[in-house]
């Protein structure tokens, strides 16, 4: 059996480090991952956006992301977060996360989330799907910002990678039924009760749709 | 699984049971010879009737003598389980009423001597692997009803388990009938300990058929049960069989009897413990299969034990922890295959562990896989029940529910975790949900194997 | 530089996946002597698990594991790929994903456990297509019993529900209780079709087997299990080690060597990923190394005695690729919420299409109604919409309780265009070619994957579905097959009924690639009851001399 993806736009070709290093097995795994380190170091450009790759990365975070928080529009991009889910709270630690894996994914979000927060602020919106529409209406670009921000909180992922699994709000909302892969929802053959039912949605899309393809991975 | 290799067994000398080699010392028959010729006269009953089978099958489930003297997968009561001890493996004996591989030729005194008295056909002592001190509690009428019930209900099973071969000095062997003298035995129930009052009956079961004492006592330099510690826990080769008298501090004195039935008819009392080990082996074979009013007398029996407060455990052992209120951030891309670097404790409990118990160790919803705070495996100040039971996991039946988890020792299909993995999971999971960190060190874990 | 190690062992395997780890298994407890020879490197579960946590595309199965350089695998099904190059018109189709590491490509199945039927054995016979096999159902019945209990397979009570196999004992474990979404699946099949769903036979624990825990439903069985209750190759390997076979890991095979007759191999060479070689003798060789790797190796160990490969005097060494092609297409069922996605992913299969008369112009097939949680798809799907906020959610909601994804296995049949030969320029750092396959789809499984359409367009229909979303072209199944092809002629094949090389006495095959014929259940059972079979040869055979 197979999978799925959605066709996406993808930075790179994934990254093939199969070249990268010998490995000689009587290598202390140190000097291993120096060696991986440096050769990483200059194939870093290659690796934005890829997936599916060997980093030597193992106990430390992947980037200075978190490091720098300051500059980035944490408390706008929280703010923005806020009112495109409708939710009066919101996790600050994943926000941070967010914010630092969208702004390093384009760098020109950071202006455009200053800029969407503006229309926030002088406008008056009801809701999400009001908000959004204004967003839109204002610039067809910020269609792409509302979709990383909704992907980045209901996904958990921001700039091609995981920001958080478990704690994705997608897993939140769906918690009486079923649970992430890989975490289970109760003992041996909890699956054969009925699920809860769900009733059919009366809301509409607040933004144009984009393309949606899936096809194999 | 943990069996009885890793059970309590191994602080006590451990020797021949019941009819194994003829090789013991053969001590004069009068030093500690029970009184001859009880048993066989029940008022207006044959011993073979159907209700005296009735309750010779229910005291040899309440007794568990199935849990030693049946092999994995082996035929009941045919023996062959081997119990490690400290001089080497004791292989159970073959129980069942074959003439030549059993106790086929027992007669009724001679089975009385060995269930209470731990002397064997030969009259040599048996090491007291089988708890005859405690089975030296029952009624002459249940002694009775059990020899009938062994006789008659038992399918015999002609063969011999391999026969234990242990290389301890034979002055151990003698020693042993020292022992028997000055050992603290139960005195031997009186009349129908079916009609007893509840308490009674909780303290017959308590004490001369499920011989609680035999693990949650601790034990003096002589090995022998500490009487005036009765139930206050103590370290049993692997495991530490906790305090389980009244004192809430350090006991169960925060159960109701309700959560004691509970535990002890199911293995499992939400939000205070479940048994695993020699207690999941107990629950499994005998104190699941009580009945109603009988668990209802060992609850009461237990819930009045005096209180008895322990020396590092001051604060309920189920009182501890709550559920993790943390994001899984998430900073990393898949390693390559052949990396397979240790990781740090919050990670390998996230790889081999939060699949079941949760990320926030509030378990599944059904309470399959336990909550770790609330937990008092994990709320102990003592981390041998957890390393022991993420060394071997967790395999027990009662009735029909279920509990199991894999072990992630040498032998695990599942996942083999080194020693100073174990040592960081066990850290992080006391620390997170349980009474603080242990300081657990690889070394310790190491002394655990093999247990 | 050649290692000072002599290395020898009566039974020499390469390849530590289901087939090679069981039959090293066997062997050993049977007291002989046995090196395994893995290109791969030892592995473990925890870090998977972590993998596909941290892994941003979750569907791509082969995400989690990551290859090492002297050991590459498939990084993922795109074309073009960095590992497996395929060509010709349905090149996109047979881009197959492996894993070479201890335990093999079982580490991300999903532990589907098909007996073959009588048929598929004999379809040159009953219906005039592709080739029958060198064996019969019925010689390989005792084999696929000892394969069931040695991977702990739950499966109906054939009185209840016949698959279709003959059966001589029922299931080591009984069936899997399904899940609310495949009991409504199954109802509504019963119900408004002429078909029937069955419970798919799984090496899946639905009570604790061999050490490992009863299936917790954490619906991940593809890529990794993260409890082991699903069967794979690595306890086979536990088994063999405890029972004293020597396992090699990071050992790549690269040369057959054989005797001046050219009759008998003598040695097998390995490179470290030092690339330092070894030289490993025996009395018998297995290659276990996967359908494509071992028709890989035997060209790569081409030489002046065999100049097109060794055990290769029929020429079709890595001709007739086969897989179970198919379709794939995922809607949203405009009925009640199912919620796939509780409990494991594989457990119910529509079996009216794996045999018929009809098979003598179209391929049969079978279908999967896939029990996997559609979150994230829904989630995406929901977002592409332009949904935002609390009409988000509820989206989210609705698509992830209604998404239903169905797709099917059809039969590939033997033909010797479908080929794989070595690439001429790319190799891997061991200097060692990488695999190119040409592959068209045969006109008859084709016309199968037609009819398989217009089932599903009924179901769909059925089922009121919208936002159907077809997998382009046709599904690439990772069931690969037919590269060392099985059968009575050493003209036109390269193993006998027994797995036996016909050109070398001592050399046999354990894998998918001796397939005849592809049938349309999955493989890995009839790979497991082959290898035990050859096991069971080899046994006689050393313990005869």
């Amino acid at each position: 059996m197979k999978g799925y993806i959605m066709r996406k736009e993808r930075g790179s070709q994934p990254l093939c480090l199969w070249h990268v290093s010998p490995n000689a097995m009587r290598l202390s795994r140190l000097l291993r991952m120096s060696r991986r380190d440096t050769l990483l170091a200059g194939m870093s450009a290659a690796l934005a956006g890829s997936i599916g790759v060997a980093v030597a990365q193992d106990q430390q975070p992947s980037d200075q992301r978190s490091s720098n928080t300051e500059d980035l529009p944490v408390e706008e991009f929280m703010a923005l977060s806020r009112r495109l889910t409708d939710r009066a709270e919101l996790d600050q630690r994943i926000g941070d996360a967010l914010c630092a894996g969208i702004v390093h994914g384009n760098a020109a979000r950071a202006e455009q989330i200053h800029a969407l927060h503006d229309l926030l602020t002088k406008g008056n919106f009801a809701s999400a799907s009001e908000f959004a529409h204004a967003a839109e209406t204002q610039d067809k670009a910020y269609k792409d910002v509302v979709h990383e921000i909704m992907t980045g909180w209901y996904r958990g992922v921001a700039d091609g990678k995981v920001v958080v699994y478990r704690s994705a709000l997608m897993f939140d909302i769906t918690k009486d039924a079923v649970y992430p892969k890989t975490y289970a929802s109760g003992g041996p053959f909890y699956w054969t009760a009925k699920p809860p039912e769900v009733a059919v949605p009366t809301g509409q899309p607040a933004m144009s749709p984009s393309k949606f393809v899936v096809e194999p991975t | 699984m943990p069996d009885l290799k890793n059970s309590f067994y191994t602080l006590l000398v451990a020797g021949t049971v019941f009819a194994g080699p003829g090789t013991g010392v053969v001590l004069a028959a009068d030093t500690d010879l029970a009184p001859a010729g009880r048993g066989a006269a029940i008022e207006g009953s044959g011993p073979d009737d159907e209700a005296t089978l009735a309750r010779g099958e229910y005291i040899a489930t309440a007794a568990d003598c199935i849990a030693c003297h049946t092999s994995k997968g082996g035929k009941p009561f045919a023996g062959g389980l081997k119990v490690g001890t400290p001089m080497g493996d004791v292989i159970s004996t073959n129980i069942t009423p074959d003439p030549e591989h059993g106790i086929g030729k027992y007669t009724e005194q001679q089975f009385d001597q060995a269930v209470r008295h731990g002397v064997r056909d030969d009259g040599s002592y048996l090491y007291p692997v089988m708890p005859y001190v405690s089975y030296a509690g029952m009624t002459d009428q249940d002694v009775t009803a059990l020899y009938a019930w062994f006789r008659h209900r038992v399918k015999p099973v002609a063969e011999s388990p391999p026969a234990t071969s242990l290389s301890f000095p034979a002055s151990m062997r003698s020693s042993m009938a020292v022992w028997n003298m000055f050992a603290t035995k139960e005195t031997p129930g009186q009349g129908d300990s079916a009609t007893y009052n509840k308490l009674k009956r909780g303290e017959y079961l308590a004490n001369a058929l499920e011989h609680c004492g035999t693990c949650h006592t601790p034990r003096n330099f002589m090995l022998d049960e500490k009487h005036d510690r009765y139930l206050a826990g103590g370290p049993l080769s692997g495991w530490y069989a906790p305090n389980i008298t009244s004192s809430v501090s350090s006991g169960i004195g925060n159960w109701s009897e309700a959560d004691i039935i509970v535990y002890l008819k199911t293995g499992r009392a939400q939000n205070h413990a479940q048994a695993a080990g020699p207690m999941g082996e107990a629950v499994e074979h005998s104190t699941s299969r009580l009945t109603d009013p009988d668990l209802e007398a060992l609850a009461a029996w237990i819930k009045q034990v005096p209180a008895m407060d322990d020396d590092l455990e001051h604060k309920p052992r189920d009182s501890f922890g709550q559920a993790v209120n943390a994001p899984d951030i998430r900073t990393k891309v898949p390693s390559r295959i052949d990396d397979l670097s240790e990781m740090t404790g919050p990670h390998i409990f996230d790889a081999n562990c939060a699949a079941c118990h949760g990320r926030n160790g509030s378990g599944t919803d059904d309470h399959y896989a336990p909550s770790l705070f609330a937990n008092s495996v994990i709320g102990t100040t003592r981390p041998d029940n957890l390393i022991m039971v993420v060394l071997n996991g967790v395999n027990r039946t009662a009735g029909k529910d279920h509990a199991g988890m894999p072990g992630f020792g040498a032998d695990s299909q599942v996942q083999r975790l080194s020693d100073s993995e174990i040592a960081s999971l066990v850290n992080y999971v006391m620390g997170t949900f349980g009474s603080g960190d242990p300081h657990v060190t690889a070394e310790k874990v190491a002394s655990f194997r093999n247990k | 530089m050649s290692s000072e190690q002599n290395l020898s062992a009566d039974v020499v395997i390469v390849g530590s996946g289901v087939a090679g780890s069981s039959i090293a298994n066997e062997l050993a407890r049977a007291g002989i002597s046995v090196i395994v020879l893995e290109a791969g490197p030892r592995v473990d579960r925890q870090h998977f698990v972590e993998n596909f946590r941290n892994l941003e595309n979750k569907p791509s199965y082969q995400g989690p594991f990551p290859a090492v350089p002297w050991a590459q695998h498939p990084p993922d099904q795109q074309t073009p790929n960095e590992y497996l190059h395929t060509s010709g018109p349905d090149a996109e189709a047979y881009q197959q994903v492996y894993l070479r590491m201890m335990g093999g490509t079982t580490w991300h199945w999903a532990g589907c456990a098909w007996r073959y039927l009588p048929s598929d054995f004999e379809l040159k016979t009953r219906y005039g297509q592709g080739r029958d096999w060198a064996l019969k159902y019925d010689d390989l019945e005792p084999f696929y019993y000892q394969a069931e209990v040695m991977m702990g397979v739950c499966g109906p009570d054939p009185a209840v529900e016949d698959l279709g196999s003959p059966r001589k004992q029922v299931y080591p474990m009984d069936a899997l209780p399904i899940s609310y979404a495949a009991q409504q699946f199954r109802k509504l099949i019963s119900e408004k079709t002429p078909w029937r769903v069955v419970h798919e036979p799984q090496a899946r624990n639905t009570r604790p087997y061999d050490r490992r825990p009863t299936c917790e439903g954490h619906n991940n069985c593809m890529p990794i299990c993260p409890i082991g209750a699903m069967y794979n190759g690595s306890y086979s390997v536990y088994d063999a080690e405890a029972a004293g076979a020597k396992f090699i890991p990071n050992a790549v095979v690269y040369k057959i060597e054989r005797d001046s007759a050219n009759k008998r191999v003598t040695a097998l060479h390995y490179f470290d990923p030092d690339k330092g070689s070894h030289r490993v003798t025996g009395k018998y060789f297995v290659i276990a190394a996967h359908c494509i790797e071992t028709a890989k190796l035997l060209l790569v160990s081409a030489d002046e005695q065999s100049p097109e490969g060794v055990a290769n005097s029929s020429g079709h060494v890595g001709r007739n690729m086969m897989d179970h092609t198919g379709v794939q297409v995922t809607f949203i069922s405009g009925g009640e919420a199912w919620w796939p996605g509780r409990g494991p992913l594989e457990t119910n299969v529509i079996d009216n299409f794996r045999d018929g008369p009809w098979r003598n112009e179209r391929g049969a097939y079978l279908v999967h109604m896939v029990d996997d949680n559609q979150v994230d798809l829904a989630t995406q799907l929901a977002i592409s919409k332009g949904y935002v906020g609390r009409e988000l959610e509820e989206q989210i909601r609705y698509l992830a309780s209604h998404t239903v994804r169905l797709f099917s296995h059809n039969e590939g049949l033997a033909d010797p265009d479908n080929r794989l030969t070595l690439n001429k320029t790319k190799k891997d750092m061991l200097g060692i070619p990488h695999p190119d396959v040409y592959y068209k789809l045969p006109e008859y499984t084709v016309r199968s994957c037609e009819n398989t359409r217009e089932v599903f367009r009924q179901m769909i229909g059925l089922m009121h579905g919208t936002d159907e979303q077809w997998t382009p072209g046709y599904f690439p199944q990772d069931h690969p097959a037919g590269s060392t092809i099985m059968g009575v002629d050493p003209k036109d094949s390269v193993v006998d009924g027994h797995c036996r090389t016909h050109d070398h006495d001592n050399l046999f095959i354990a894998s998918s690639s001796v397939f005849s014929s592809v049938g349309t259940g999955n493989i890995t059972l009839t790979v497991a009851a082959l290898a035990l079979r050859v096991a069971d040869t080899l046994k006689k055979e050393l313990i005869h001399a």
